[in-house]
């Protein structure tokens, strides 16, 4: 097919404009509004350092603050659904599912959280499906007042990592 | 069936002197090996109706290997061989863990009392199982003469 002089022009303004737009999109990643796949990470004593610069430079990249935990954050939606129910018997002041075992004093004998007073902290079992034990999925809160704590943290892998987030329902 | 007091059990261990449901033994390994001691102490418990566990970490494998055998000798889950929080949460299931077990003694082989952090997690965490279950967790150190 033969194009006149317009034509052509037309064409060559389209294909500029498709690889401005495409670059643009490449840049700033606004094409990217799927659902967000990410799992909960946390920081470990042994993977501190990588998670945190991670962390600072995701945090820096977006302007968002972090945590005063100094932990890695994540969203309360991205905990599992079973955490949700323990975050309401929190709040409630029990009765907890594991009475022996929930509002109990967490010692961070390891350390991965800030320091505190010995019963600042205190954990709870976050059941994960399918098992006939406890699990590995904690919450752990931190405060002088264990039904409005000042902070909230979770553990997927039994207390090798934490993420810090805000537990609001 | 419960046990008696542990130290009726074995009257030559004397308690921690800082940490409650910690004993310690150590003329029972002087002599004598390490497993041999156990063995005696094992038999002198279980006569007066306690369940034992025991852990023989190797003397020089440090705090991290004593602690290795003690979640194994107890029957925990990873992670609680190298996570003391993670230890410290499993002990509370242990009426679970020792189904029809309500005194179980942990015979711990050790060459000197430098675990610290591990003997609190016990201390601490025995003291709950008793107030809030009415489970006995006694843990019982032979010592290889060194004084607590």
């Amino acid at each position: 097919m033969k194009l006149n002089k317009p034509q052509g022009l037309a064409i060559i303004v389209l294909i500029a404009c498709a690889v401005v737009g495409f670059a643009f999109v490449s840049l700033t990643g606004v094409a990217n509004t799927g659902p967000d796949t990410s799992t909960i990470t946390g920081t470990s004593a042994s993977t501190s350092t990588s998670t945190s610069t991670s962390t600072s430079n995701n945090a820096a990249a977006t302007g968002e603050q972090q945590p005063p935990s100094g932990l890695p954050s994540c969203d309360i939606n991205d905990l599992p659904a079973t955490a949700l129910s323990v975050i309401e018997d929190i709040e409630a002041g029990g009765p907890f599912d594991y009475p022996r075992n929930d509002d109990g004093t967490f010692g961070n004998y390891e350390g991965l959280l800030p320091s505190e007073s010995n019963g600042y902290y205190r954990e709870y079992t976050v059941e994960t499906p399918g098992l006939d034990h406890r699990g590995a999925r904690r919450i752990v809160t931190g405060g002088d007042v264990s039904e409005d704590p000042d902070y909230w943290f979770f553990t997927e892998d039994h207390y090798e990592s934490f993420c810090d987030f805000t537990a609001s329902l | 069936m419960a046990g008696t007091r542990i130290d009726h059990a074995l009257p030559q261990i004397i308690a921690h002197p800082d940490l409650a449901h910690i004993w310690v033994a150590s003329s029972l390994a002087v002599s004598s090996t390490a497993a041999s001691a156990a063995a005696r102490s094992v038999k002198a418990v279980q006569a007066h109706g306690w369940q034992v566990a025991i852990a023989l970490p190797r003397p020089e494998g440090g705090s991290r290997a004593a602690q290795a055998e003690v979640a194994d000798a107890l029957g925990l889950r990873e992670p609680a061989e190298r996570n003391l929080d993670a230890l410290a949460d499993q002990l509370l299931d242990l009426p679970e863990s020792w189904p029809g077990c309500r005194a179980l003694a942990l015979i711990v082989t050790i060459d000197k009392l430098d675990n610290p952090g591990l003997l609190r997690v016990l201390s601490d965490r025995s003291e709950r199982l008793l107030r809030l279950d009415g489970f006995q967790l006694e843990t019982v150190l032979l010592t290889n003469g060194t004084t607590a």
